[in-house]
């Protein structure tokens, strides 16, 4: 955890959501310094937040294999 | 044309020949064990429970038996006027002298042939291990992407999609079109399905189609597809179909959904479920930095009364206690001590004044001195004419001592 995180808005919903779990799992083993538990507390409140956000506000992105490529995004 | 030693001189009876036949058609190979095809005319369903019909093609027709036992299995499939085959062998009725198909088992045409050829390249396949269980990968808990081979016209497409917004529209759809019926179907299921592996970057390949009839269905048990969908890099998830069919590309696949709606709701977690889970990780995540700042506050106050013991400012209010402290013993200690000396001089003042040697003289006692002062106790201390103060009680007498116990006159002691 010592490596600057990714900012949350590169993540995918898996990668926010299993670093959320780490983090949790490394406050719930882990003695830490004050300092390391605050900067994991807010760390792991944006990544909470923004995967409740992407459940909430996902709009279904849909694309279309044709003959040699993939199409841009198809309007539903 | 010679003629057969058979009809030389002797005849045989109608029965004998009959008989004869028979036999030889039931020791027959093939007549006692065939598929016959044609039309059914003529339905007899008598109360005795056997049924009488004939098969008939465009040019012959072929008298059919069904006895009652099997009959109970077959009554739907037996309609006036349906194309079937049916299953049995060839014998001959002695008594009428006609041979007929004594059937036991019939279905429908198109069906057989078809369901033969299931069977076969199900076998086949099989023994290849395409089907194998160990074959069957995982799914992706939380897939990023979804490949989608089925029309792009379907209702099966929709309610794949439907699924998915409603549960878990965080997901990116490829859709690979292809026909999903007819002679053009397999090799456009196979090409969608390659076109998946190499060129989109989906975690998840959804093979679909609404219900129809075996046939409908039949581009799904065509070998092509079924190994594609077997060596398809990406996993593969089948909903072809409702419930009850079964098709080579289910066995062939990871997993199998009952409908194409099944295969959306496998494929994916329940948004629901997941908002769950974060709000876990929230409550787990708040509690542990709690009880780790709990911790922290804890050590933070007794640094505190340790720093506070080491100050300067403790150690004086400490000193200052300490000295209040003794203040107060000193002051309880000498008030002890002064009331005892107290009580102390009451008790020598009282017994002093009983000591006094002036008090007797109240009760008329003398105090006889000389003219040093000495106390005169013995007449061996006095001689004759000696001044002597006499102390009484109010005052002091000068006497003169006219005569001395025990001393001659004029003898000086």
């Amino acid at each position: 955890m010592s490596e600057t995180p990714k900012p949350v808005a590169e993540l995918t919903y898996e990668q926010a959501f299993n670093e959320l779990e780490s983090i949790v799992a490394e406050l719930e083993s882990e003695q830490k310094t004050l300092d390391e538990t605050m900067r994991l507390f807010e760390r792991g409140q944006v990544l909470a937040q923004f995967c409740g956000a992407l459940l909430d506000n996902a709009e279904l992105k849909i694309k279309e294999l044709t003959d040699n490529r993939i199409s841009g995004e198809k309007a539903e | 044309m010679k003629q057969p030693s058979l009809f030389a001189p002797q005849s045989l009876s109608v029965s004998d020949i009959n008989r004869y036949l028979r036999e030889l058609m039931e020791s027959d190979e093939i007549l006692s064990d065939l598929w016959v095809q044609g039309e059914i005319a003529t339905l007899s369903k008598p109360a005795s429970g056997h049924i009488y019909f004939t098969l008939k093609d465009a040019n012959s027709t072929l008298r059919c038996v069904v006895w009652k036992s099997a009959a109970m299995r077959m009554q739907a499939a037996l309609q006036s006027g349906a194309q079937i085959e049916a299953h049995g062998y060839i014998g001959l009725y002695e008594q009428g002298g006609q041979y007929q198909l004594y059937v036991d088992a019939v279905r429908l045409t198109g069906e057989g042939a078809l369901y033969q050829e299931f069977l076969r390249l199900k076998a086949k396949l099989e023994s290849e291990g395409l089907f194998d269980p160990s074959r069957k990968r995982p799914l992706p808990e939380i897939p990023t992407s979804i490949g989608i081979v089925t029309s792009s016209t379907g209702a099966a497409l929709q309610d794949i999609l439907n699924v998915l917004r409603r549960r878990f529209p965080l997901v990116e759809v490829v859709l690979a079109p292809c026909a999903v019926q007819g002679d053009a179907a397999p090799p456009e299921i196979v090409n969608a399905l390659k076109r998946l592996n190499e060129q989109a970057q989906v975690d998840l390949i959804l093979v679909a189609r609404g219900g129809g009839s075996m046939e409908d269905l039949w581009a799904f048990n065509d070998e092509r597809v079924v190994r594609a969908i077997a060596a398809s890099a990406i996993p593969v998830v089948t909903g072809i179909g409702h419930e009850i069919d079964f098709t080579l590309s289910d066995f062939a696949a990871d997993l199998r959904a009952p409908t194409p709606t099944a295969a959306a709701e496998l494929a994916v977690p329940d948004r629901e479920e997941l908002k769950g889970l974060v709000q876990g990780a929230v409550n787990r995540l708040v509690y542990a930095c709690q009880s780790e700042l709990q911790g922290v506050r804890t050590g933070l106050t007794q640094l505190q009364h340790r720093i506070e013991k080491a100050s300067p400012a403790w150690m004086v209010r400490n000193d200052r206690q300490r000295l209040d402290d003794l203040s107060g013993r000193v002051e309880t200690g000498m008030g002890s001590t002064l009331r005892f000396w107290h009580s102390q001089q009451d008790g020598l003042t009282k017994r002093l004044s009983a000591l006094n040697p002036f008090a007797v003289l109240q009760r008329g006692y003398a105090i006889v001195t000389n003219a040093d002062g000495s106390v005169i106790a013995s007449v061996n201390q006095v001689s004759k004419d000696e001044m002597l103060d006499v102390k009484i009680s109010d005052g002091t007498l000068l006497t003169r001592v006219l005569s001395v116990p025990g001393e001659t006159e004029g003898e000086k002691k």
